[in-house]
């Protein structure tokens, strides 16, 4: 069934195909009408799922992971000092192993006071143990939100699914939804390997000694290490089913590209649409959307950037005294490897500053003038100041 | 190694109460409404139980502390209201509804008052208000043999030849008293010092004086033996003995401002008189119950503030000429009120075929010409015969305490429990170490919803509201618990440490594991957890 609605829509949707139990959010914009949502629909019974109101957007992760850690299915909704007041107990989620699934409509963080878009408030999340996805369209949306429980519940990780508020969580657009039977099929009933049952107690992440705590620490990372192949297999089973291909990254453009924009999130559509109108004006240039971000997909990306090409970073966040998140990353792992490719750094639309195909073509042009051979950060769009 | 820490073996090794530097104390309070009751009801806890929906176990709480409810609903002053920590949120729970709920009910269902096998005690109780009454009914309850002398022909004292039967209705009080005094041997018309002495009494184990307060002060101004002129309380036995005064049309004077005057006042009015309430302060300090000066002000009668009899004169065609002079407030007096001062030339007349004093009543103790009154208005019973003396015990309104139904009830029930720790050779101790009493400071209001108080107050007289189950249910649904657990689970349920343990007597407080955060105490609606600093 095709139906036009709205990024927000698409993720309550997923959420009830996905037949989640147990719900517990606490309104924030942009994420707000997905809660709503998911209570209205657990109230009338369309859902059959404990919807919990808290208190707190602590309470609400302190809740699903208590939840989770029962055996069912479970879901929230946040956005930036919303996301930021869970931090803690998003390490305990992950430490605990629970397939918790959180949609994190991107805003900026305040100071100053802002519901505005940038990923900063996701990307702060990096070192939680979070698997972390970028959503670009509606559809998109949708589909990973339901991937994302098959996925987290296949590696016991909580997973993030995160998107642009505003930009494409409050945009309509035309989105297929699958049949329920079609999703039943392709998303059984959780199987939770322990769980918390009266009947047979356990004590759960109790205190843990100097002896015992680093092994936990190493099978969490090797489980990281494991996603990449487990993320690429759901997404290649959900194709199948369901004919939409999804990849960690997803290029545009670059075999014969002598500059390559890499971007995230709605900003990525507005370089794909610019890409495509200059390549029909015979501009070589061409288009990364990084749609994985925890694993980061290393080896593909390694084995796509040459030297040769001027590589640039679309990042819409900021890490103060560092610059941009993705761009640090990918540095970070050509610098590892030894691949000598060469990255330039830009920063644009923080706070809801529209990315637009004006500042997108401006660089392009600074690429082409060297911007991704020297270390400077380029702001984009920067008014004076 | 497992992915994730999941253990069989417990974390209770971990001791995390040793981290503590406050401790939850568990501990009732005195709510404020029991503290406040002059009969020493539990009133807290007979609202638990009509909670509860236990009317029988309600009944029988009640009843342990006042034997009768019924009366008490309709005429008690409930200072428990007045003190109810619902004032500082919405509006006083109504006990009196309660009360009179309760006290109907045992009406109804006719429940005999307990009583137990005879010991080999008697006990003579002189008075059968409330006081005697009370005293009676504790001590048979205890399986002494009572034997009460009372001058009236029915049993009931100023219950039943002091207040008017439109505030306490003579079926309920009949009932009440029968109920109460079902094997107890009354002597009607029995007035002591001329029907018996004490001789009769020398045979008791003990004698209860409960007499009251009957002789209405007089006016103390010429002509206040006019024929006309009369006690206003003797106005009232009269009425409720079934006499016709044949007031109606005529003009009637009440001085006074307590409870007698506005009686008086309302007695006179509904055989038809056209009445003068005149008072020698204002409204603001008249003694009478609030209650009462609000449902005399909704009657036809005329008051008169600030003036006091100076003389009564009887005219020619008989009818009497009362000389009044108008007052001003002064500074306060012994009793805290301000003290009225003559203002020279104001004096002014009224004209009435009848005058009522109900300035003040006395109680009558001529047969004991020995009984000094002291300084604190009680009377020193040191110097009455010996063969009395000893085991001569004291209630009512002869007893320096605010002249009302429950604290003749209390003094009787108190006197009940020392003249059996008497019979037993042992110190009387008072039941009650008051240590904290709770308030609206103890209560978390946000577990409670307000309710409108239009809607819901209700008034002193017995018309005023219709006995209902259903609101004294609801009514009672409004309780804060102050200070005593009303086993609400909200410790047990918070508790991060889930140390807070329930038991078949309650909760507990493992402090093996607690570590003092508090919460439990926060979130106990009615404030019976504290927390005290150490461990």
């Amino acid at each position: 069934m095709k139906a036009v609605i709205s990024g927000n829509d698409a993720v309550s949707r997923a959420v009830k195909l996905s037949r989640v139990q147990v719900i517990s959010a606490y309104p924030i914009t942009p994420q707000t009408t997905i809660s709503e949502k998911l209570s209205e629909i657990c109230g009338s019974g369309e859902l059959d799922a404990k919807f919990v109101k808290v208190e707190s957007e602590h309470s609400a992760m302190a809740t699903l992971i208590g939840a989770s850690s029962t055996g069912v299915r479970t879901f929230t909704a946040t956005s930036a000092q919303g996301l930021a007041l869970m931090h803690e107990l998003l390490f305990w989620a992950s430490g605990a192993r629970l397939p918790i699934v959180l949609v994190d409509v991107n805003r900026a963080m305040a100071a100053p006071w802002t519901i505005w878009c940038d990923q900063t408030d996701s990307l702060a999340q990096r070192d939680t143990g979070f698997l972390q996805f970028y959503c670009w369209s509606n559809q998109e949306i949708l589909d990973t939100t339901i991937c994302a429980f098959k996925i987290a519940e296949a590696l016991a990780l909580p997973c993030m699914v995160c998107f642009d508020g505003f930009f494409i969580s409050h945009t309509h657009e035309v989105v297929d939804i699958p049949d329920q039977t079609e999703i039943d099929e392709f998303l059984p009933p959780r199987k939770a390997v322990t769980k918390l049952d009266p009947a047979d107690p356990r004590t759960f992440s109790g205190g843990t000694l100097p002896d015992n705590f680093m092994e936990f620490r190493y099978k969490l990372q090797k489980t990281f290490e494991r996603a990449g192949q487990v993320i690429d297999d759901t997404f290649g089973e959900f194709e199948k089913r369901f004919g939409r291909s999804y990849k960690n990254i997803e290029t545009y453009f670059i075999d014969d590209a002598e500059a390559v924009l890499l971007a995230s999130g709605s900003a990525a559509s507005t370089v794909y649409h610019t890409v495509r109108k200059r390549r029909d004006s015979g501009d070589k240039i061409g288009f990364i959307k990084l749609r994985q971000f925890r694993p980061f997909p290393e080896t593909e990306l390694l084995s796509m950037l040459k030297p040769g090409v001027a590589y640039g970073v679309l990042d819409r966040n900021l890490s103060p005294g560092t610059g941009g998140v993705f761009t640090q990353e990918i540095r970070a792992l050509l610098n590892r490897n030894g691949n000598p490719a060469r990255i330039g750094e830009f920063i644009a639309g923080l706070g809801g500053r529209d990315i637009t195909t004006a500042n997108v073509e401006r660089i392009f042009a600074m690429l082409k003038d060297g911007a991704a051979e020297d270390s400077e950060i380029h702001w984009i769009g920067l008014k004076e100041h | 190694m497992p992915e994730a820490a999941v253990s069989r073996a417990p974390m209770s090794w971990n001791k995390t109460g040793s981290w503590r530097s406050s401790t939850p104390i568990h501990k009732d309070i005195l709510p404020p409404c029991n503290h406040s009751c002059p009969a020493g009801e539990n009133i807290r806890g007979y609202i638990d139980l009509i909670k509860k929906n236990d009317v029988s176990m309600a009944f029988e709480l009640l009843t342990s502390s006042n034997p009768l409810p019924a009366v008490c609903g309709r005429v008690c002053y409930h200072p428990c209201q007045a003190n109810c920590s619902r004032h500082s949120f919405d509006i006083e729970l109504q006990v009196r509804l309660i009360e009179k709920f309760i006290g109907d009910w045992g009406i109804e269902k006719k429940i005999a008052a307990p009583i137990a096998d005879l010991i080999s005690k008697k006990v003579a109780i002189i008075g059968s208000g409330p006081a005697g009454a009370a005293a009676a009914h504790y001590l048979r309850r205890m399986g002494v043999s009572v034997t009460i002398y009372d001058d009236s022909a029915e049993p009931g004292g100023i219950l039943r030849y002091g207040i008017p039967s439109y505030r306490l209705g003579r079926d309920v009080l009949r009932s009440e008293l029968e109920r109460v005094l079902h094997a107890i041997e009354f002597k009607p018309n029995c007035h002591f010092g001329s029907d018996i002495d004490i001789g009769n009494l020398i045979g008791y184990d003990a004698v209860f004086l409960a007499t009251g307060a009957h002789i209405s002060r007089r006016l103390g101004v010429d002509g206040e033996k006019l024929p006309g002129v009369e006690s206003g309380l003797g106005f009232l036995k009269r009425v409720s003995s079934g006499n016709n005064e044949k007031i109606d049309g005529k003009k009637v004077i009440v001085v006074g401002g307590g409870n007698t005057a506005c009686d008086v006042a309302r007695t006179a009015y509904r055989l038809g008189a056209v009445v003068t309430l005149v008072y020698r302060r204002t409204e603001n300090e008249m003694p009478a119950f609030s209650e009462e000066i609000e449902e005399l002000k909704r009657e036809p009668i005329k008051t008169e503030f600030l003036a006091a009899p100076v003389r009564v004169e009887k005219n020619s065609d008989g009818a009497l000429k009362t000389s009044f002079i108008r007052m001003k407030l002064g500074k306060p007096d012994s009793s805290g009120r301000a003290r009225p001062e003559p203002v020279k030339g104001s004096e002014f007349e009224i004209m009435a075929d009848r005058v009522f004093s109900a300035i003040g009543e006395d109680p009558d103790l001529s047969f004991f010409p020995e009984a000094e009154q002291r300084s604190d208005g009680g009377f020193d019973f040191s110097k009455v015969d010996k063969r009395l003396r000893e085991k001569l015990y004291i209630g009512g309104d002869i007893l320096p305490n605010p002249r009302t139904v429950p604290h003749a009830v209390g003094s009787g029930r108190l006197a009940a429990e020392k003249i059996m720790a008497m019979f037993e050779g042992r110190e009387y101790q008072p039941s009650q170490n008051i240590v904290e009493i709770a308030g609206p400071d103890d209560i978390n209001f946000i577990y409670f919803s307000k309710v409108n108080e239009l809607k819901w107050k209700v008034g002193l007289a017995p018309d005023g509201y219709i006995p209902d189950a259903r609101k004294a249910f609801e009514e009672a649904g409004r309780c804060f618990s102050c200070g005593v657990c009303s086993e609400c689970d909200n410790c047990y349920n918070f508790c991060p440490d889930m140390s807070v343990i329930k038991t078949a007597d309650g909760y507990h407080v493992n402090l093996d594991y607690c570590k003092g955060c508090g919460i439990c105490a926060q979130e106990c609606p009615g404030g019976s957890i504290k927390m005290k600093g150490g461990r």
